[in-house]
């Protein structure tokens, strides 16, 4: 597919989404600029933010935000501490409402805790009395899923992460990134379409950090999930992201959007030595650096 | 969306963090050292031993000579008293009746304090009217509630029972509702996200979280009740430890005071033991262990 490399960037503080000319693994619309989601559109996204306005307590968070993300991307979301980035997710998982504006997952709105979308908060947040195998596997004991079931799926992702030996460890024998491991697979076990990510790797040391990146990558090629993905290091989601969203100081609009067009399978150990890569880190730094 | 089994981690390496290499598996640590555990544990024993021994020969010379037998007895004559209750049915009627009443007022109380503990820690509104109030009646001693027990429960067990409960359903209860306000919040998201229903919140967050509160609150309470309990005997019973001491210190019968002592501090730490022992059970289970 013939992709083109103009971000868009639009001067009014809201990315467009279906309407004019974003590049990226759309197809081209005849919907013109200006006009506001259409119910058709709204099917077609894994999830759109359409003018959402939050504050709390008095301050103002996200202001006339508005965010198309298509089943299949890796979507990065990067900017400086406060700037609603955190929020956005929350408004995604129905944690959370916007005061203006609607957020709409698959379709249709979010209006109560979203129970479609995988959530891989910051801190691991693994049940401390339960071992590694009960952590993972509690989303199917909530569906009451068929022990035998949750057994070989439970199983599956253990290895799938790399935790084989450590099923009837507690999670304060792991180490961090460990942790971190289990919690991915404690989210990816129910299959969720959409999984929302929030600085999952910011805790864990640089090396650790890469060595998740990489697991996390092949289990976006290998599953087809929808990854809305926080951080605040412009690397990783270069490394990762098929699209990265860049917001502005608090209040958080949309400064830009970029797709990430790099040679595919990427490798997280090598990709950083690319010339695209070095092409799009300077680029966006321009952007966030105006930020800071 | 089909999965594909391990190839896709074959660069990386289970878990290769290089931090951990066997986690803590306190099993295996415990299993080398078990011989000087024992070892450390049986001299301190032994140490405990000889210092009571050594109070009790103290204790024996003594008396007679620079304290009064009247006062404080002899350990010989305490334990012939002792051998001497312990031998009769009277003495065992009277140990039963104060167990029993602790044990009713213990399962009574733990069972108030938790119950309202949380239902009161779930509804904030109920919570907040009622919590000073609560206060206000824990803040009268218990044994000036004493009386009024007798009054409304007769001279049999169920004012002492009452007494226990009082006290150890305070604390119970504020260790549960205080409890509730520390209940992990991220999990709480985390399982509601999973698309868990309120059972389940409570099964896999909230009770396990109240564990340690409760087990304090047991470990805490278990001696409270007890204490409850003797006061209770010593106002007004025809039966029970308590009230055999108080018979004996009434009289001036100071062996029969100290071998009812002795009953009850055997008691006490009978109550200790077996919530200790309780306590690491559950710690164990829920994978809280603390060492």
């Amino acid at each position: 597919m013939k992709l083109r490399g103009q971000p868009a960037f639009n001067e009014s503080g809201g990315a467009r989404a279906a309407g004019d000319s974003e590049p990226g693994l759309m197809p081209e619309r005849e919907t013109s600029p200006g006009q506001s989601a259409t119910a058709g559109e709204a099917a077609d996204s894994a999830l759109l933010f359409e003018g959402i306005s939050k504050s709390f307590g008095g301050i103002s968070v996200l202001s006339e935000v508005s965010l198309s993300v298509l089943p299949g991307e890796f979507v990065s979301i990067i900017g400086p501490s406060g700037c609603g980035k955190s929020t956005l997710l929350n408004l995604c998982s129905g944690l959370t409402t916007a005061d203006v504006g609607t957020t709409h997952f698959q379709g249709s709105p979010v209006t109560r805790i979203n129970t479609r979308v995988g959530y891989v908060p910051q801190d691991a947040t693994l049940f401390p009395w339960l071992t590694v195998r009960e952590n993972v596997g509690l989303s199917l004991a909530i569906k009451r899923v068929s022990k035998k079931e949750r057994e070989k799926r439970v199983g599956t992702w253990i290895s799938m992460v790399g935790l084989e030996g450590f099923e009837n460890h507690y999670p304060r024998q792991l180490s961090g990134g460990m942790q971190k491991r289990c919690s991915i697979a404690r989210t990816m076990i129910y299959e969720p379409d959409v999984v929302l990510l929030d600085e999952p790797f910011g805790p864990l040391d640089a090396l650790t950090r890469l060595a998740l990146q990489s697991e996390l990558l092949n289990i976006w090629r290998q599953t087809g999930t929808t990854f809305v993905f926080v951080t605040h290091d412009l690397n990783e989601a270069i490394s990762l992201s098929t699209k990265i969203v860049v917001m502005s100081r608090r209040p958080g609009r949309i400064r830009a959007v970029v797709p990430v067009e790099l040679e595919e399978p990427r490798d997280i150990y090598q990709i950083t030595e690319s010339q695209e890569f070095a092409r799009l880190h300077g680029e966006l730094w321009e952007y966030v650096r105006a930020e800071l | 969306m089909s999965l594909e089994a391990r190839g896709s981690i074959a660069e990386i390496g289970p878990a290769s963090d290089g931090l951990v290499q066997a986690p803590a598996a306190p099993s295996s640590a415990g299993q080398r050292k078990p011989g000087r555990r024992l070892r450390r544990s049986v001299a301190e024993w032994g140490i405990r031993l000889a210092i009571i021994a050594v109070a009790l020969v103290a204790w024996q010379l003594m008396s007679g000579h620079i304290l009064p037998t009247y006062a404080v007895s002899k350990p010989t004559d305490v334990a012939q008293t002792l051998g001497s209750t312990l031998a009769s049915s009277s003495g065992w009627a009277d140990i039963e009746t104060t167990v029993e009443e602790f044990l009713f007022g213990f399962a009574l109380g733990v069972a108030c304090g938790l119950t309202l503990g949380i239902v009161l820690g779930t509804l904030p509104a109920t919570g907040r009217i009622l919590e000073p109030l609560i206060a206000a009646v824990n803040g009268i001693p218990k044994i000036a509630l004493a009386p009024i027990f007798i009054l409304f429960f007769g001279l049999g067990i169920w004012s002492k029972v009452a007494i226990a409960a009082l006290g150890v359903g305070f604390v119970m209860f504020y260790n549960v509702f205080l409890g509730m306000r520390s209940v992990p919040v991220p999990l709480v998201n985390v399982i509601r996200m999973m698309g868990a229903r309120p059972v389940h919140v409570l099964r896999y967050v909230i009770v396990p979280s109240l564990a340690q509160p409760i087990l304090a609150g047991l470990k805490a309470g278990g001696p409270l009740a007890m204490l409850g309990v003797i006061a209770g005997e010593f106002v007004a019973s025809f039966q029970g430890v308590g009230h055999e001491l108080q018979q004996a210190s009434s009289v001036l019968n100071a062996s029969g005071v100290f071998s009812a002592l002795v009953i009850l501090v055997i008691m006490q730490l009978l109550i200790n033991g077996l919530l200790s022992v309780f306590d690491l059970a559950v710690s164990r289970w829920l994978g809280l262990e603390r060492h």
